[in-house]
């Protein structure tokens, strides 16, 4: 009998299981990115945002009640759910194309730890952004999800289409920023 | 908002990055309007362009963490309250 022991995202479950907000938190960090890019196949077709966040609400709500086996069995089983949040929410919108084909055998890591020298090459481009591009992407940053970009962009004085112009802008200058550090584009799309 | 011209169509799928979605009557997380509106292919454009927002936003987050887990965890935790304000 092979005996494996648990990852980190299995120590952070078992936190969230017990209603440890701050575990269900590292449970989060570790597997947001897994389950937005096990989406994938679905871009065209379902909004993967919604999906993502209401599936891991769901983990939140499931977690006291299931109880799983094997490494990584909790990011798995968070795969299937989303996956079939995103098959339902195809389904709602009754279109006629081929739904992708299943996948009951998933495949999927836990996100690595973040690139400490990347954060910091990130932090120093955005320091030297332009002061309007750099106030709306700090707008939508620090916000965190709470408030619709109309009234992020109210509290700066903007106008919407102003406000998301100007963090395309930012985000323009942080991309070569990044290049000229070496960072090419595909490290942070990855 | 429709995208006429490659800016709209930029500012569409920078709309699509944000991490605040709407609610329907029964709580569920709904699409995003802009998402809506943007072409299939640029759906997958969005698609990518969110991965860069929230690695951006993880590294500019004390605590490490993207604007989607924010929004869940806040969510999460007003969920708890609220259960646990109806038990007491």
């Amino acid at each position: 009998m092979v005996v494996t022991s648990p990852s980190a995202i299995d120590l952070a479950f078992e936190r969230a299981r017990r209603g440890d907000p701050e575990g269900f938190a590292d449970w989060v960090r570790a597997g947001e990115l897994p389950l937005r890019r096990s989406l994938r196949p679905f871009t065209r077709r379902v909004d993967v945002e919604a999906i993502v966040q209401e599936g891991l609400l769901r983990m939140w709500d499931l977690a006291p009640r299931i109880d799983l086996q094997g490494r990584d069995a909790s990011l798995r089983y968070a795969a299937r759910l989303v996956r079939n949040l995103a098959l339902k929410e195809i389904e709602r919108g009754a279109r006629l194309d081929p739904i992708p084909p299943g996948d009951d055998d998933v495949v999927i890591q836990p996100d690595r730890p973040p690139d400490s020298g990347l954060r910091r090459i990130i932090m120093d481009c955005f320091s030297r952004l332009p002061r309007k591009p750099r106030e709306a992407l700090l707008a939508r940053v620090s916000d965190g999800g709470d408030n619709p970009d109309r009234d992020l962009a109210a509290s700066l004085g903007m106008r919407l289409n102003t406000f998301l112009q100007n963090i395309v802008r930012a985000r323009r200058h942080l991309a070569s920023c990044l290049e000229s550090h070496g960072v090419p584009p595909r490290e942070y799309l990855s | 908002m429709r995208a006429d011209n490659d800016a709209d169509r930029d500012a569409l799928i920078e709309a699509t990055a944000s991490a605040f979605r709407e609610r329907d009557a029964s709580g569920r997380i709904v699409p995003s309007p802009a998402w809506r509106d943007l072409a299939p292919e640029d759906r997958e454009a969005a698609f990518d362009h969110q991965i860069a927002a929230r690695h951006v936003e993880r590294a500019l987050d004390p605590d490490g963490l993207s604007a989607t887990a924010r929004a869940v965890l806040l969510r999460a935790r007003r969920l708890t309250q609220l259960v646990r304000g109806e038990q007491e």
